[in-house]
């Protein structure tokens, strides 16, 4: 990002050391893999969630086969005509990420919600992967 | 925090202190200039409207987005590649603006600001008269 300030040298909006008045710590590693995921679970469901900022629902595309869950999708660069730009941080562009959950997922049962720039992935596991209680007799 | 604290307790210590210890996170911008001013879009992933804050004082535009946690505490993380929490970055702004002219959108968590140049800094066109 310097490098990008540089070239535009002093006159650059936000000076050369702007990162000097930033009172926060950094962020967890977010570029290895577009987008990061997090997921949890709860009550035999499982929740995957993606941060897709400036996204709308029709530009993502969630598919799930078995164990795996494909996100892909295309975040469209800020258009900005006649206007330079003097700093750029953020990605855009196409991405598809597959990951593999620990179980079979009951396709039907998947849902999928964009909102504020954060998708939710709401799943079940397959029928035979849930937990069943077994009633022990009396033999 | 308690729910019940009355307005005669001092439930102020315990807010601050319950921010300071909250995870702040850095939200990468892009910024474009032109003519009239300054384009900047920050990404805010899970801030809602009446959540972010955009002030602009003493040459620094500071933004601060507040995002509640998604999830329920107890639930143990199958994976966690990102932390989720409020938002906060400032600028130091040493190029001439109307700070009383800024204007911020808030869109599927993406914040964009446009930020007006002072009328000295705006580039202006000027007529070419014929003789």
């Amino acid at each position: 990002m310097a490098r990008i300030l540089d070239l535009f040298g002093p006159v650059a909006l936000f000076g050369n050391e702007p990162e000097e008045l930033i009172e926060t710590v950094s962020t967890a590693p977010r570029e290895e893999a577009y987008p990061a995921m997090n997921a949890w679970e709860a009550d035999d469901k499982v929740y995957v969630e993606a941060e897709l900022p400036g996204m709308m629902a029709d530009e993502v595309d969630v598919r799930v086969t078995g164990a795996e869950l494909r996100l892909s999708g295309n975040r469209k660069a800020p258009n900005f005509a006649g206007g330079s730009q003097v700093r750029q941080e953020r990605s855009c562009g196409e991405f598809s990420r597959t990951i593999t959950l620990p179980w079979d997922i009951d396709s039907l049962s998947v849902s999928a919600a964009l909102s504020d720039g954060i998708l939710t992935i709401t799943m079940s596991k397959a029928e035979r992967c849930k937990c069943r209680k077994i009633e022990v007799r009396n033999a | 925090m308690q729910a019940s604290n009355t307005e005669t307790q001092t439930p102020a210590p315990a807010s601050v202190q319950r921010q300071a210890e909250a995870p702040l996170y850095t939200p990468p911008a892009d910024i474009f200039e032109c003519g009239d001013g300054y384009r900047v879009y920050l990404d805010v992933p899970g801030a809602r409207l009446g959540d972010v804050d955009v002030t602009y004082a003493k040459e620094t535009l500071t933004v601060h987005a507040r995002v509640k946690p998604r999830r329920a505490s107890g639930q143990e993380y199958l994976a966690r590649e990102y932390g989720v929490g409020d938002f906060q970055r400032s600028f130091n702004v040493t190029a001439p603006i109307d700070g009383a002219g800024i204007r911020a959108e808030l869109k599927n968590g993406e914040l964009s600001l446009f930020v007006p140049k002072a009328e000295s800094a705006k580039t202006r066109k000027i007529a070419i008269k014929a003789q």
